[in-house]
């Protein structure tokens, strides 16, 4: 009996043994499994660029601001999504004085983007010419050693009517099969007034305005006028 | 008792996605600055900008002076810039200029900068090591470049803030 049973009772220390073990293995895997799970999308996240700040300021805002906001500036961005090098993209407006200019040069599809911050008062703006929207004023090359000039194709842009102070204006300029001369500008708008009021990494338009103002270029804080035409 | 259902790795890693998503922005419905489109053109494909890195060239000077630098993209591609400032004057604002950059600069080169007058022009001395974006200049700063001086003593500093 004691023979019986002893290894029974062996068999069965044994089997309690081996239980003990696999449920703590089980309990282990389940503590396992949820973190392995959260370290993979965590890593998902980071390598798919969720994490980079800038795509988060792209996408939800709140860390650097996309417009001016409250400070008197008017930003003015160019966006090349064609397969040419934009060799000259004159950035023509009316800020009370002689129509100045700011001409984007030599933009390459590669570059990309870049773009003017405008001291307000900025009464119209366009590409090329505020009086003839028609006149040609984008100079293009394509890949395959062509050039056209394109016109903007619209009425200037208004102060009070198009954009406000603290707006941001997007002229985003992109192949078009069926315009003559390939290419169109299309135009977008950020409203300064829907950017937060305070940034978690800091405000480059209010930086600026405060080197504008300790270097003694005060006309930047000269505030302007809008008549609403 | 506990409900396990909510333990259960699927589901964990559900809501830790979604709480991540909302934290980070990667949810598009919580984004605030919609690119809203001017006119009858669409601006569907219009992007929402990164952040804003500013470029300022302030001069000083009683002459015009051109800057130079290269701005080298995240993708690899070059945005050239040349920058004319006219001479200081309180009678218009083209004596500085500010330049908005998308936050996917990698690297801003100093080219040269020289001040036009008369006689000419005078190549402003300088030495400037490249701003390497991560290192020494962040989305969201300003690089200030100021000319100073009377030509031919004409000088430049850069500060990044």
């Amino acid at each position: 009996m004691r023979y019986s049973t002893n290894p029974v009772s062996n068999v069965n220390h044994a089997n309690a043994t081996a239980g003990k073990a696999a449920r703590s293995l089980h309990a282990e895997r389940r503590h396992v499994r949820p973190t392995c799970a959260v370290a993979a999308i965590a890593v998902l996240l980071a390598t798919t660029g969720c994490l980079n700040p800038n795509l988060v300021n792209a996408t939800s805002g709140g860390l650097y601001p996309v417009a001016p906001g409250d400070e008197p500036f008017l930003l003015v961005r160019v966006i090349n999504d064609t397969s040419a090098t934009l060799e000259e993209v004159p950035i023509v407006y009316d800020n009370g004085f002689a129509p100045p200019a700011f001409t984007i040069r030599n933009l390459s599809p590669g570059g990309r983007e870049t773009g003017v911050l405008l001291n307000w008062p900025v009464f119209q703006v366009a590409i090329g010419s505020l009086a003839d929207p028609m006149s040609p004023a984008i100079l293009a090359v394509f890949p395959d050693g062509s050039t056209n000039l394109a016109p903007f194709g619209r009425a200037p842009l208004r102060a009070g009517i198009e954009y406000e102070r603290g707006d941001t204006i997007i002229f985003r300029i992109s192949e078009n099969n069926v315009s003559p001369v390939a290419i169109s500008v299309s135009a977008g708008l950020i409203d300064g007034d829907t950017e937060p009021a305070s940034y978690s990494r800091g405000n480059p338009f209010e930086t600026v305005r405060l080197i504008l103002q300790e270097n003694g270029f005060v006309d930047v804080l000269t505030p302007g006028q809008i008549t609403t035409p | 008792m506990r409900d396990r259902s909510i333990r259960t790795p699927g589901v964990l890693a559900a809501v830790v996605a979604v709480g991540l998503g909302m934290l980070t922005g990667c949810v598009g419905s919580l984004n605030p600055a919609l690119v809203n489109s001017l006119g009858g053109n669409t601006a569907s494909a219009i992007d929402n900008p990164e952040g804003s890195l500013l470029i300022v060239v302030m001069n000083r000077t009683d002459a015009a002076a051109l800057t130079v630098l290269d701005i080298q993209k995240d993708g690899g591609g070059t945005v050239p810039l040349s920058l004319l400032t006219r001479p200081n004057t309180v009678l218009n604002d083209l004596d500085h200029v500010i330049v908005h950059q998308d936050c996917d600069v990698a690297r801003i080169d100093f080219r040269e900068i020289e001040v036009v007058t008369s006689a000419g022009s005078i190549p402003v001395p300088f030495a400037l090591p490249p701003l390497i974006a991560g290192t020494s200049i962040f989305c969201g700063e300003v690089v200030a470049i100021t000319i100073d001086g009377a030509a031919p003593n004409v000088f430049a500093t850069v500060a990044v803030y």
